[in-house]
């Protein structure tokens, strides 16, 4: 990086301190911005400490509302490239975090819906099936993995059942524990609507995980 | 289940996101105490969200890192990685020149006519057609300086040619190029002279003939008028003759007739 890119991105980063002088001065948060900056400029580097920042939840948020890790990989892989491209408009008035899910969940959303009817999803894939088997076979101190195992196929297999735009809010309401204003922002639709569908959505999934076995 | 039970379990949902007044809280937390059902209707609620809760991460198959070389660079993605500004500029710009390039194809024209825009497809139409003696005049003063600079063109170029050749011949073809040259351009202005005043001459003589055509003509119908003119006076006498001796006749036989009655008495 140039001493003129390094003199820019300390003026930007003075501007957004003066422009909120409320915003905490948290270093993850400051550190965060100053990759979105430079990956702003072309930077792939810093656009990479952002996708190693934020891979996990992506992938797990996409295999959460695709139900197969195949294609979680897939669509995970084509939002962070979509992000890349469209970085530049990001106007950093919001956080980095919502302007991702937003992506994220507008292209799990298109996904799902492009998927023909009754497509299959895995609720019992390679992987975790044969992790299972050997699980089987281990000590008792695996016992909690192999039911945690169990309790991530049986909530996928529920949420499977509900339409994609009610598994966004779940999603983004349960497993990234955002606000109703933030849901509504990153959805782009109105506060009503939102809770309408969690409300929906949280009635079917109490009837496939509501009951103690 | 107890009354109001139906509309305490709106609120159960709503008491597990934290979506509660205060006082709607305390009202459901009043009838849960008092209700098995809504009770049991909550449990089955909170062990969703328990379980919904306790889903923890997948762990990653791989690293989703992004390549530049990776994203694809077509003219619509730059576009779209351009800031709405030069969005707009870039589109502006575009628009300017497909218009630009549909006026040529087109021929179109903003024209000034008599103070007034107008907006044309194809050539123009060559105004004043009416006043034909001027079009025609235009067209020969035009064809006549075409003729002139066309044979301005062609000394010219022997020129250059004399100038890229001016190094390969000797001075004394130099002098009897240039003087060739030199005899050539003055025959040639004095074949436009001769040219010039043949046609005046021809000019002259044909405006004297058809002067004297003219003047021909019109002393034959002169002639001709004086003739006609003679004719008519002619056969006015030879009427009046006639008229006279009738009468002469006349008076004479009345005369008679006057004596014979004279007679008889």
């Amino acid at each position: 990086m140039t001493r003129e890119q390094t003199g820019r991105m300390k003026d930007d980063l003075t501007a957004m301190w003066n422009r909120d002088a409320s915003l905490p001065a948290a270093p993850e948060f400051v550190q965060e911005n100053a990759w979105v900056i430079s990956s702003q400029r072309g930077d792939a580097l810093a656009f990479n400490r952002l996708v190693l920042k934020w891979e996990s939840r992506v992938y797990n948020l996409a295999l959460r509302m695709l139900q197969h890790p195949d294609e979680a990989a897939e669509a995970t892989q084509e939002v962070f490239l979509s992000a890349y491209k469209s970085i530049r408009r990001f106007r950093r008035d919001a956080k980095f975090s919502t302007w991702l899910y937003r992506i994220a969940l507008n292209h799990c959303i298109s996904r799902a819906r492009r998927r023909p009817q009754g497509a299959h999803f895995s609720l019992d894939d390679g992987r975790e099936g044969a992790t299972q088997a050997d699980q089987l076979r281990a000590s008792d101190s695996q016992e909690g993995e192999l039911l945690r195992a169990e309790n991530r196929q049986r909530v996928r297999g529920a949420l499977a059942f509900l339409p994609p735009e009610q598994r966004a809010v779940v999603e983004l309401k349960f497993f990234q524990e955002m606000t109703f204003d933030d849901i509504a922002a990153v959805l782009g639709v109105p506060l009503s609507t939102i809770k309408s569908r969690l409300y929906a959505a949280l009635d079917s999934l109490k009837v496939r995980l509501g009951a103690r076995t | 289940m107890i009354a109001g039970c139906s509309q305490h379990q709106q609120y159960i949902q709503r008491s597990l996101v934290d979506d509660l007044s205060p006082e709607e809280q305390l009202a459901l937390n009043e009838h849960m105490a008092g209700c098995a059902s809504c009770r049991a209707e909550h449990d089955r609620y909170a062990h969703t969200l328990h379980q919904l809760q306790s889903y923890g991460e997948e762990p990653l198959p791989r690293h989703f890192f992004v390549y530049p070389e990776e994203v694809e660079t077509k003219p619509w993605q730059l576009f779209r990685r351009l800031t709405p500004s030069w969005q707009m500029a870039t589109a502006s710009l575009a628009a300017i020149l497909l218009m630009a390039g549909v006026a040529a194809a087109f021929h179109v024209q903003f024209r000034s006519d008599h103070g007034a825009w107008t907006l044309s497809f194809g050539r123009p139409v060559v105004q004043g057609v009416s006043d034909l003696a001027s079009f025609k005049a235009d067209i020969l003063k035009t064809a006549e300086q075409k003729n002139q600079e066309a044979v301005l063109i062609w000394i010219q170029n022997l020129r250059d040619d004399l100038a890229r050749t001016h190094a390969d011949v000797t001075q004394e073809q130099k002098t009897q190029l240039v003087a060739a040259l030199s005899s050539l351009e003055t025959r040639l202005d004095n074949r436009i002279a001769l040219t010039a005043d043949d046609t005046r001459t021809a000019t002259q003589k044909s405006l004297v003939e058809l002067y004297q055509m003219i003047s021909q003509q019109h002393e034959q119908d002169l002639n001709v008028i004086d003739s006609r003119l003679r004719l008519d006076a002619d056969s006015r006498e030879v009427k009046t003759k006639q008229t006279d001796a009738i009468l002469d006749t006349l008076i004479q036989v009345a005369n008679l007739n006057l004596k014979q009655a004279g007679e008889q008495k």
